[in-house]
């Protein structure tokens, strides 16, 4: 068991971040019922980060390079965010289904070109950060511009999204310099020190894409 | 790592984040603004449907009572005259047996005809329900629509209601309006009417053992549902909500709900 989990006198803070995955898995679990189709597929997507994080702890006990998961694991991310902002029914408009679509597409051409194995990989996780804020800002649009929402603030996807855009903002140049900060051959306190920070925007995700998940339930009377 | 690393990654994420946060307050509060604007304009766009909708029953229950009055004063009054001058004239011919027949028959399409014309008259505007109240009316309806063919029957359980008579006006057109249906189209047996006041609600119900509709079909149909769809606007003066459980075969259930403290129709009778 004790293998399942980072060590919480070690790395606080990593322990946290993976405890904290079980948080919008519990609420959505608890809630299923009233949680909508787009919420699932967030609930399906913290099990499965759950299930990374578990299976990167046991390949890190065997000192065994884990970092192919983080690295496998920005093609589930793709997979997530396109399914998540297709499956929305605020963005109905064809045109901007084709460019979840088209722009899904090229950002797993390009994911497939950057996978790396022995390190993180800079190119998956930028262009992961690079297209959820793609999508972020056209669903942010479109809810501006459709007004179908009564109180925006009620609206389960609005806190799921702000999550999204907070963490990818706050990763985007930690990933883009991982070369540097994030690399084996970085210094051991600059590596925690960035990949803290990483996981601190992690668990403010977690907990606002928690909010959203438990507002899904007033989805539908929100509606305007 | 170099200094630099660090402080591109700081700035970088300094203003990636302003921006983010920026752009979650701004939709935030652009949208709610939006949004109750709009719930503004709906709520204004709703009242003026409302308000022409009371307007076109004020202007209908105005002409119906003109056309009554037309009718039972004019074309009333002509028939009775013209009895009356049949009379005269029949006393002046003289007493042939076969004229005397012809005298009679047309005496008796007057009178028949002027049977018709108060009964139109009647149905036009329900004095009963201005003289007597909803009950009244309701029974004098039921009483009429019954025959040897049809029973319809009438259910109330408290003898005193205490509408408004916008209200009451409302309810016997819409009551009206479902037994003729019932009738009519569905070619009903026995048609019963419960109306029932609970105490912030008037509920009134029609069910019956007809032969059903499609109800999809016939609000398709512009002119086969324009009595539903009367319906439906007459309670969306007062918010009130009409329910059809209805299905071709088998008889229809109809329930109409009207919440009373949202129930201030406009005095159609003045």
């Amino acid at each position: 068991m004790e293998h399942l989990f980072t060590s919480f006198e070690e790395y606080p803070v990593a322990f946290i971040a993976e405890i904290i995955t079980l948080l919008p898995l519990l609420t959505g679990l608890l809630f299923l019922k009233y949680t909508k189709n787009e919420n699932k597929l967030l609930v399906a997507f913290f099990f499965l980060v759950f299930l990374r994080d578990i299976s990167s702890n046991i390949l890190a006990y065997s000192r065994t390079n884990n970092l192919f998961i983080y690295n496998l694991f920005s093609f589930i991310e793709l997979i997530f965010l396109a399914l998540l902002f297709y499956t929305n029914r605020r963005i109905a408009s064809t045109t901007y289904r084709k460019a979840i679509i088209w722009g899904g597409l090229l950002a797993f051409l390009l994911n497939c070109l950057f996978y790396s194995t022995t390190d993180f990989s800079i190119g998956n996780f930028s262009t992961v950060r690079v297209y959820g804020l793609f999508l972020i800002l056209i669903f942010f649009e479109r809810v501006l511009a459709e007004m179908n929402v009564k109180n925006i603030v009620l609206y389960s996807m609005f806190w799921v999204s702000s999550g999204l855009l907070l963490y990818f903002c706050g990763t985007f140049f930690i990933f883009l310099l991982s070369d540097k900060v994030l690399s084996k051959d970085a210094r051991p306190d600059i590596f925690r020190q960035y990949w803290y920070t990483n996981l601190i925007f992690y668990i403010l995700f977690c907990v606002l894409a928690s909010i959203g998940i438990w507002l899904s339930r007033y989805d539908e009377e929100n509606r305007i | 790592m170099s200094m630099d690393s660090g402080f591109v990654i700081a700035v970088g994420t300094a203003v990636l984040l302003m921006m983010a946060v920026f752009i979650i307050i701004f939709v935030a509060y652009y949208q709610q603004k939006q949004a109750k604007q709009q719930l503004a304009f709906k709520e204004l766009q709703a009242q003026h449907r409302r308000e022409l909708m009371e307007a076109t029953f004020r202007g209908q229950e105005e002409e119906r009572r003109r056309l009554a009055e037309d009718m039972h004063d004019g074309i009333g009054t002509m028939l009775s005259i013209t009895k009356m001058s049949l009379n005269q004239l029949e006393k002046q011919v003289g007493g042939e047996v076969q004229v005397g027949f012809q005298f009679q028959k047309t005496r008796s399409m007057i009178d028949e005809t002027m049977t018709n014309v108060r009964r139109i008259s009647r149905n036009l505007v329900p004095t009963t329900l201005e003289r007597f109240g909803l009950l009244a009316a309701l029974e004098e309806l039921v009483d009429r629509a019954t025959d040897n063919d049809i029973e319809v029957e009438l259910v109330y359980p408290e003898p005193e209601l205490g509408f408004l008579p916008a209200l009451e006006l409302m309810l016997y057109r819409i009551a009206q309006e479902l037994l003729n249906n019932a009738i009519r189209h569905a070619r009903a047996r026995h048609i019963t009417i419960h109306l029932i006041r609970f105490e912030n609600e008037v509920r009134l119900s029609v069910i019956d053992d007809g032969v059903g509709f499609d109800f999809d079909a016939v609000m398709e149909n512009r002119k086969a549902g324009l009595g539903l769809r009367n319906i439906e606007s007459r309670l969306n003066v007062v918010n009130g909500h009409v329910t059809f459980d209805v299905a071709p075969g088998r008889g229809s259930r109809i329930h109409v709900q009207v919440q009373l403290h949202d129930a201030q129709p406009v005095d159609l009778l003045s």
